[in-house]
């Protein structure tokens, strides 16, 4: 469970990047561990493979 | 990434935040000039980096996160007047973001099935109560993201 306002920083910090620009790339592992960071979100539930 | 590919995704993209939902693979291929089936690879490599997911066994595009192709739990109703719908919570409140619009999302408490209607800003700021469920592990997301 995690609070309206994490899903909120989660949604800011996941989609705030421009998807039409040709330098725009999909969050990789590091980069998602940090957003999921930025709404504090921590614990197995939100560990991430590889 | 192909440039090529880099073309097709910023279409998808520029498409659906215009008209609020993925493009078909025949209008994408109708915009660029392009055979459809050249379109239909690039879709299927997008696929294949978690860009966009395709609807079962076909090139069209189920979903370009945070938009869904088909209507779902989560209608996103936008002050500029755009209906969308996200494929989740989380991709719900993700449209105003990519937008950079005010919306309402339109959606029901998972546990009684009560309406329910949020204001989401622009910046990731949501006005309402209420809390969120995930039932899959993050690292479990891609096992089946639909039904994630």
């Amino acid at each position: 469970m995690i609070t309206l306002g994490q899903a909120g920083l989660l949604a800011a910090a996941w989609y705030g990047s421009d998807r039409r620009q040709p330098d725009w790339e999909r969050p990789g592992l590091e980069a998602a561990r940090r957003i999921f960071q930025t709404a504090g979100l921590e614990g197995p539930f939100w560990e991430l493979s590889g | 990434m192909d440039p090529g590919d880099i073309e097709v995704r910023a279409l998808v993209y520029d498409l659906t935040m215009k008209i609020g939902r993925p493009p078909l693979a025949a209008e994408l291929a109708a915009r660029l000039g392009r055979a459809q089936h050249e379109v239909e690879a690039a879709l299927w490599r997008l696929a294949e980096s978690r860009v966009v997911v395709l609807a079962d066994g076909t090139p069209e595009i189920l979903m370009a996160s945070p938009f869904s192709a088909v209507p779902t739990a989560f209608l996103v109703e936008t002050d500029g007047g755009l209906d969308a719908y996200g494929n989740c919570i989380w991709d719900a409140l993700g449209i105003p973001v990519m937008l950079g619009e005010l919306a309402t999302v339109f959606t029901s408490c998972g546990d009684c099935g009560g309406s329910m209607q949020l204001r989401a800003l622009p910046d990731g700021t949501v006005g309402g109560v209420g809390i969120v469920h995930f039932a899959v592990p993050a690292r479990h997301w891609w096992d089946d993201i639909v039904f994630t």
